[in-house]
């Protein structure tokens, strides 16, 4: 692993705009979403958009598919940046993009930056059968039906099996999502309330061993976010900015069947379907950051199952291999008294957008002091890991308040 | 819908060709043992490693020369997932039914369908044997039974 010459804190985050649709509203485009977004996370900043010389997308968003998405943004923003790019490994892409962006503006190549996400795909197509056409490999694994919940469930399946995960243990997952949930104005299953671990089992099987409720509900709608990146010297009080303190990725594969044909490297020695390249981004941005999971008052993941939850937080190192499931029974994440884990409720309970940004926005609030859920007293410290393709890649960025 | 995988499939919009996807003609050789039967992976003529589903080059020794070799079928049940969603109405007639990866005799990782025994359960590390199967749009595709 090469010794990081990023300055943690180096970078900040000085503007954030957000866009949400739901499905009552007037149906717009991702197009529109993201440009909404860049426009308000301008404003927030206070500069003139002349002054932005870096570009930086998402992946073209599904219900929008657009070759070259960051030259769409680019034309409408008619501004003319150094530097501008999509950044497409999957959901892990659309926080990498900030990591990129970092880079580019430490390294004093641009001054600025933008950094956009967003899809209303929900509104225009149906992602269910969207999202199996791209999770699965074409030629060896799509041909046989595959779902995209019966794509996770091989890791699912496996990782149960080699370190004796009961489907109780999972549910206090989405029990204890659903409490963050029910405590924001925006969450998708606020208005379903509390579940208990007898619902989560009753639910219908969608494909073993995922259960509805173990599984991710889609956002009724669109999420639109913009940041606005520069070095943190520039930044000012008003602009209540979080620096980037350190940052990190780790891709194996695009499809499953190749993930275990990946071996005699970390997190592969041997092919496995039970550690991810979460646990290498991870590792990347704790040793960037000088900082180790005891550190972090609030993590955020975007991970759509329960299983994969409880893999993260090993992964992302609040425990061992294999400890995921007594960390979880002994109130490891308890809403009372655990680690503020998905604070929002996150994929589970308060949705999954096909971005994943609603997280940061998330971490970036707690960090602020401006949750619109429950505020974690005295947050500093927001872990964020993102990701794409099924446990695919990853990214996790650490951000931080107070050190601008 | 049969396709051609060494030719991919063209993208229409409307009337017109906006792309073309995964034209594969390295992964040939597994279709043609498909249509007879047969269960072929690849295999560097250079090391000798098994390659599965797809190779273009051989990262052990960085070759980029393979043959093809038939699989005896026989391996075990590695993971799986029984499906009682399907993703599009071509797959309804067929649920439940069971995705799953097989590691086969020869060490490598196959996507399959894995059906159950008469009355009985897929389960992590049971033995399984080749079959063909009609399954969904595409034809007889190579799926694999537990052996009762």
């Amino acid at each position: 692993m090469t010794a990081s010459k990023y300055v943690p804190d180096s970078v900040a985050i000085v503007g954030l705009g957000t866009k949400i649709v739901t499905r009552e509203d007037l149906r717009i485009t991702s197009l529109q979403l993201q440009l909404y977004a860049i426009r308000d996370a301008i404003t927030a900043a206070g500069i003139d958009r002349h002054q932005i010389g870096g570009v930086f997308t998402c992946r073209s968003p599904m219900g929008f598919t657009a070759p070259q998405w960051n030259m769409r943004i680019v034309q409408e923003l008619k501004i003319v940046p150094n530097l501008t790019t999509e950044v497409t490994s999957h959901g892990a892409g659309v926080l990498h993009q900030l990591g990129y962006a970092a880079m580019a503006v430490h390294a004093g190549v641009i001054d600025y930056a933008v950094c956009s996400s967003g899809c209303t795909g929900p509104l225009w197509t149906d992602m269910v059968k969207v999202n199996a056409g791209i999770e699965a490999d074409l030629q060896f694994e799509a041909p046989y039906g595959p779902t995209t919940p019966s794509l996770y469930a091989q890791w699912g399946q496996r990782y149960m099996y080699e370190f004796g995960v009961k489907p109780e243990d999972l549910a206090i997952i989405a029990v204890e999502a659903r409490r963050w949930a029910c405590e924001h104005p925006k969450a998708a299953m606020r208005r379903k309330g509390q579940i208990t671990v007898e619902d989560v089992l009753a639910s219908k099987m969608l494909a073993s061993p995922i259960r509805m409720l173990d599984s991710s509900a889609w956002f009724p709608g669109g999420f639109g976010t913009a940041v606005v990146i520069t070095r943190s010297e520039n930044a000012r009080p008003e602009q209540k900015p979080i620096t980037i303190t350190g940052f990190g990725g780790g891709a194996t594969h695009e499809w499953l069947t190749e993930r275990l044909s990946l071996s005699g490297v970390e997190p592969a020695m041997t092919p496995n379907l039970t550690t991810t390249g979460a646990r290498i981004a991870a590792e990347h941005a704790y040793r960037m950051a000088g900082l180790a999971p005891k550190d972090m008052d609030v993590v955020e993941t975007s991970v759509p199952f329960t299983f994969a939850n409880m893999m993260m937080l090993e992964d992302i190192g609040f425990c061992r291999k294999g400890e995921g499931r007594d960390f979880v029974r002994n109130g490891g994440i308890s809403f009372d008294t655990g680690l503020p884990f998905n604070t929002n409720g996150g994929y589970l309970s308060f949705g999954q957008t096909p971005h994943g940004m609603h997280m940061a926005v998330e971490a970036i609030e707690q960090l602020r002091g401006e949750a619109q859920g429950k505020q974690v007293k005295g947050a500093r410290r927001a872990l964020c890991h993102f990701h794409g393709g099924p446990l695919a890649n990853h990214a996790v960025m650490i951000l931080s308040a107070g050190a601008a | 819908m049969e396709i051609n995988w060494a030719e991919g499939f063209p993208l229409m919009s409307g009337p017109f060709q906006i792309g073309h996807a995964e034209p594969s003609p390295e992964t040939a050789g597994y279709w043609e043992g498909v249509r007879v039967g047969e269960l072929r992976i690849k295999r560097c003529t250079g090391c000798g490693t098994h390659h599965h589903p797809r190779r273009i080059l051989c990262m052990a020794c960085n070759g980029d020369e393979f043959d093809w070799v038939r699989c005896s079928g026989a391996g075990t049940v590695y993971t799986f997932s029984t499906v009682h969603r399907a993703p599009t109405r071509e797959f309804d007639a067929d649920l439940p039914y069971t995705v799953g990866v097989v590691e086969l005799a020869e060490g490598v990782f196959v996507f399959s369908r894995i059906l159950p025994p008469d009355g009985g359960e897929v389960a992590i590390g049971a033995p399984v044997e080749l079959t063909f199967r009609e399954i969904g749009p595409h034809g007889k595709l190579p799926a694999f039974r537990m052996r009762g």
